[in-house]
């Protein structure tokens, strides 16, 4: 299709991926402000939209790709429309954006590997947008403007976007507001964005032009007009600013200031040309104190942090170029990088903590040589210098990789709407904690886990209207999907208030399907039974929906979870609902470790999942049905001797030991005792991956180097405690 | 006169014979041309060959972490410029006898499907060039599995180099007999 190189492609790809997204997050807010009136969108959101689609459109065209420049020209088209209240902003449009995002999506994906999607799926989507477009809204409200007191060089400035939204304001019944403010040259730029920032948690800049009585030449005057449902002091306060003249424009047929304004109509006697309308004088700024004393120093609303991309941070003067809004142009101060990049970095760092302990091993010999103390206390100092640095150096790369979590939520988002449409079903999506950060990979890796889960719970949990309605419950179903740090880890939860999960169906299916046996079910709590869904070959509906897939259960969602070192739980209460909690190291590019010592090999533990650690003698070990236990603050602890676990052999210098130690590692409520001979301590570490041939390899989640020449290998957690303690008897090997 | 001979086959020993005449004459004749150029290495007496283009490097016995849970033949894993990479005994893998480890044993880092592997080999022989016509199909060795893992068999003028299938034998299924 294109003919670039692949570099420039990724580039394009991505940066077109982030705008999509960005387009999707921005319809999620419209979504959200939609009221059972009908829908009213946010002006600043639909802009947002269409700057983002026409960068969209720019970027495509440049890249060669037709498909998406055309679909981006129309959406653009309709987007404009919209902006200037030429459509009307009813659901269906909404549904139409969406589609848009689903169907960029599907192009960028095919865009990566040099296809297009079918060409009758874009043409049908194009003959809609155009039949959007082309639907008429009501257009009679022209010209409610020329019984408003306007000063009188600006009406005539207005562009078209500028004018709607200033009828706009006044249909809703909005003030109008003229703010008269001197900025200093060098500094306008912040100035206005600030006055901007400050006059939205208020109402709206309808628009802003050079005022004609500038009266030095290093301060420019601005009038802003400004619609907001306030009133005047409360405006003053929300401007923190003294200096700036406030003046509500009176209607004409105004007596005073006292009378309550009635909201002016759309069927407003219509004059055309307005310029000679207007009285010439001008007018001069409202004299008037300020009635409420302003509280000094006004507390100051936070500025909410806005998730989106930033609005340009330049501000242009020049108030005609509004409609050109949207450029190529990279605002953003980010620089996009290949997580392998960074992977490597941190290879580097944790060779240089190699080079570190080279340099301490050799302090340590040095330090026996009394007629070089002071240069060893002077290399002792710069050693640890260079330590900190390198602890530095470590987290900011950390950092770098951390993204929040809204990624993922987003498409979630996307997901619930799409498929609840699909069912037939009610469901409101109700997400928190979208600002807890993770690991780029993790982050990455947990979208496809959480969309199936999203989807089980909708197919299989959320019911339909009518039966919840019989069942006393809400009509329309939640969803709820939270995040939340705790420590090192952060715990991903979906619930919903569905039907929850029958342990005895589940149990009738496992044995159905041979996937355990019917004396193992016997014996099993009612939790225990739901966690079977975990297996491979289960899933509660014989019926495969084509929403949930054939074959595709929650043994794939575990498998990916535990990929990522973390670990899924399940619990269900029948009739009220499930809830799914998922737990995940905030990173995996780097960890602490227990190092320990089985049989004359090392091996490290993620700290992450060491509770504690314990010594004991064998006479402290018991048995029951012929598993080791051990019993800790009277709780009993199931024992796993790892030189059993990996059937090691016992080298003749390395007797088994008397006293030896107990690492309790668990995930969750899943605890497990691992019996080693020795503890060596803790260490930072990066994992390596072993290469996709040793990938697999049960119970091993990489290798780490611990110093020059010494690799060991880093323990599976996840896997270890689910391979002793939740596998059921028929599914283990024989051992 | 016993002794005159004696001298006179030491210095006959340092000449060219005719077979080497004929070598050298043969590889003036080829000139540069070749398809292929291949590391040579024993294993178990025998000389194997691996395309040059997949090593990546050749690298001295190192101490080697062992893995749990994988067939005998992978030794464990070393570290390489960084990264992890599994070794694997090349003399287990053919069927044979554990490989004796000796001053002489190297490492053969190989690339396969972008992600290097060891395969540990008694002895690095020299870089050989062949032709294709040099080289002749795996014979099928009766019902033997380690047959699939050779591409081939080199032939020079002295000497049988077994061509072996990389990729086959860095694929294993972790469930195979210990």
């Amino acid at each position: 299709v294109a003919d670039t190189s692949d570099k420039a492609l990724g580039e394009f790809l991505s940066e077109g991926q982030e705008i999509v997204d960005g387009l999707n997050h921005n319809l999620l807010q419209m979504d959200e402000a939609r009221t059972p009136q009908g829908v009213q969108f946010d002006p600043e959101l639909v802009n947002e939209c269409f700057r983002g689609v026409h960068s969209l459109k720019g970027l495509s065209g440049l890249f060669g790709f037709e498909q998406m420049t055309q679909v981006a020209h129309t959406l653009e088209s309709l987007l404009d429309s919209m902006r200037l209240g030429r459509v009307a902003q009813t659901p269906e449009i909404l549904d139409l954006l969406f589609e848009a995002v689903e169907l960029f999506g599907q192009m960028i994906a095919a865009a990566s590997s040099g296809k297009e999607i079918a060409a009758e799926k874009v043409m049908s989507y194009l003959a809609r947008l155009d039949d959007a477009a082309g639907r008429d809204s009501d257009t009679g409200e022209q010209d409610a403007l020329s019984c408003f007191d306007f000063p009188p060089n600006i009406l005539s400035v207005l562009t078209e976007y500028e004018e709607h939204r200033l009828l706009e304001n006044i249909k809703q019944g909005r003030t109008i507001f003229q703010l008269h403010a001197a900025f200093d040259l060098m500094s306008i730029d912040t100035g206005l964005e600030q006055l901007k920032d400050r006059v939205k948690t208020v109402g709206e800049v309808i628009t802003y032009l050079p005022s004609a009585d500038s009266i030095d030449d290093t301060t420019i005057q601005l009038d802003v007009l400004v619609g907001s449902m306030s009133q005047l002091p409360a405006i003053r306060r929300a401007l923190q600013d003294d200096e700036i003249d406030i003046r509500r424009v009176k209607r004409t047929d105004e007596e005073s200031e006292q009378q309550v304004e009635a909201p002016p109509t759309p069927t407003l006697p219509r004059t055309r040309g307005r310029e000679p309308d207007l009285a010439p004088d001008p007018v001069p700024p409202d004299p008037t104190p300020d009635p409420v004393p302003t509280p000094d120093p006004a507390p100051v609303p936070a500025p909410v942090p806005d998730p989106v991309p930033a609005p340009d941070p330049v501000p242009d003067p020049d108030p005609t170029s509004h409609d050109d809004l949207g450029t190529i142009r990279s605002v953003s101060q980010t620089v996009r990088v290949d997580i392998r990049k960074l992977d490597s970095l941190m290879n580097a760092v944790s060779e240089l903590n190699i080079v570190h302990g080279g340099l301490t091993t050799v302090l340590e010999r040095l330090s026996q040589r009394f007629d070089l103390i002071d240069e060893t206390r002077a290399l002792t100092r710069e050693v640890r210098q260079l330590e900190r640095r390198l602890i530095d150096m470590q987290n900011g790369i950390l950092e770098v990789r951390m993204v929040p979590l809204r990624q993922v939520f987003d498409k979630l988002s996307r997901v619930v709407r799409k498929v609840s449409r699909e069912s037939g079903k009610e469901i409101r999506l109700e997400v928190s904690g979208a600002d807890t950060e993770l690991d780029k990979l993790i982050v990455e890796e947990l979208s496809d886990p959480l969309m199936h889960i999203i989807r089980n719970a909708i197919d299989h949990g959320i019911e339909m209207p009518s039966i919840r309605e019989a069942a006393g419950k809400p009509r329309v179903g939640t969803i709820r999907v939270g995040a939340r740090q705790q420590g090192s880890r952060v715990l991903v939860t979906v619930s919903d208030d569905g039907s929850g999960i029958d342990p005895r169906r589940v149990a009738d299916v496992a044995v159905n399907r041979g996937v355990v046996d019917q004396g193992a079910v016997a014996d099993m709590t009612p939790s225990e039974l739901q966690n079977l869904l975990f297996l491979p070959g289960m899933s509660t509906r014989e019926v495969a929906t084509e929403l949930s897939g054939r074959g595709v259960g929650l043994d794939v969602v575990k498998t990916n979870i535990a990929r990522l070192s973390g670990i899924i739980d399940l619990s269900s209460t029948r009739g009220e609902g499930t809830e799914l909690t998922i737990t995940l190291p905030i990173t995996l590019a780097i960890i602490q470790a227990l190092v320990i010592e089985s049989a004359g090999r090392t091996y490290a533990i993620p700290l992450n999942s060491v509770l504690e650690s314990l010594m004991i003698t064998a006479a402290e070990i018991q048995t029951v049905e012929g598993r080791e236990v051990y019993s800790l603050r009277n709780h009993t602890l199931v024992l796993s001797r790892l030189e059993h676990l990996f059937r090691l052999e016992r080298p003749a210098d390395k007797p088994r030991p008397h006293k030896m130690f107990v690492v309790v590692i668990g995930l969750a409520q899943h605890r497990l005792g691992l019996v080693v001979d020795d503890l060596v301590g803790e260490r930072d570490v990066v994992i390596k991956p072993l290469g996709s041939t040793l990938a697999d390899v049960p119970g091993i989640a990489g290798a780490t180097e611990l110093s020059h020449q010494e690799t060991v290998l880093v323990l599976d957690v996840p896997g270890l405690v689910e391979e002793t303690l939740l596998r059921p008897p028929a599914a283990t090997e024989a051992a | 006169v016993a002794d005159s001979a004696d001298s006179l086959r030491e210095k006959l020993a340092g000449l060219a014979t005719e077979e080497t005449y004929l070598n050298a004459y043969a590889r003036r004749r080829t000139g540069d041309r070749y398809d292929r150029e291949l590391i040579t290495f024993t294993v178990a007496g025998e000389t194997y060959g691996i395309d040059i283009a997949r090593m990546q490097e050749i690298i001295k016995l190192r101490p080697i972490t062992e893995v749990p849970r994988v067939p005998a033949f992978v030794k464990g894993v070393v570290a390489v410029r960084g990264q992890v990479i599994p070794a694997i005994d090349l003399r287990m893998r053919l069927g044979l006898a554990p490989a004796e480890l000796a001053p002489a044993t190297r490492i053969l880092v190989c690339v396969v499907d972008d992600e290097p592997h060891g395969l540990i080999v008694d002895r690095v022989a020299s870089v050989v060039r062949l032709r294709n016509e040099q080289v002749e199909a795996a014979p099928a060795l009766g019902a033997g599995g380690e047959v699939t893992l050779l591409s081939g068999i080199g032939r020079t003028d002295d000497k049988l180099i077994i061509l072996l299938d990389v990729p086959a034998v860095v694929t294993f299924s972790l469930e195979e007999t210990k």
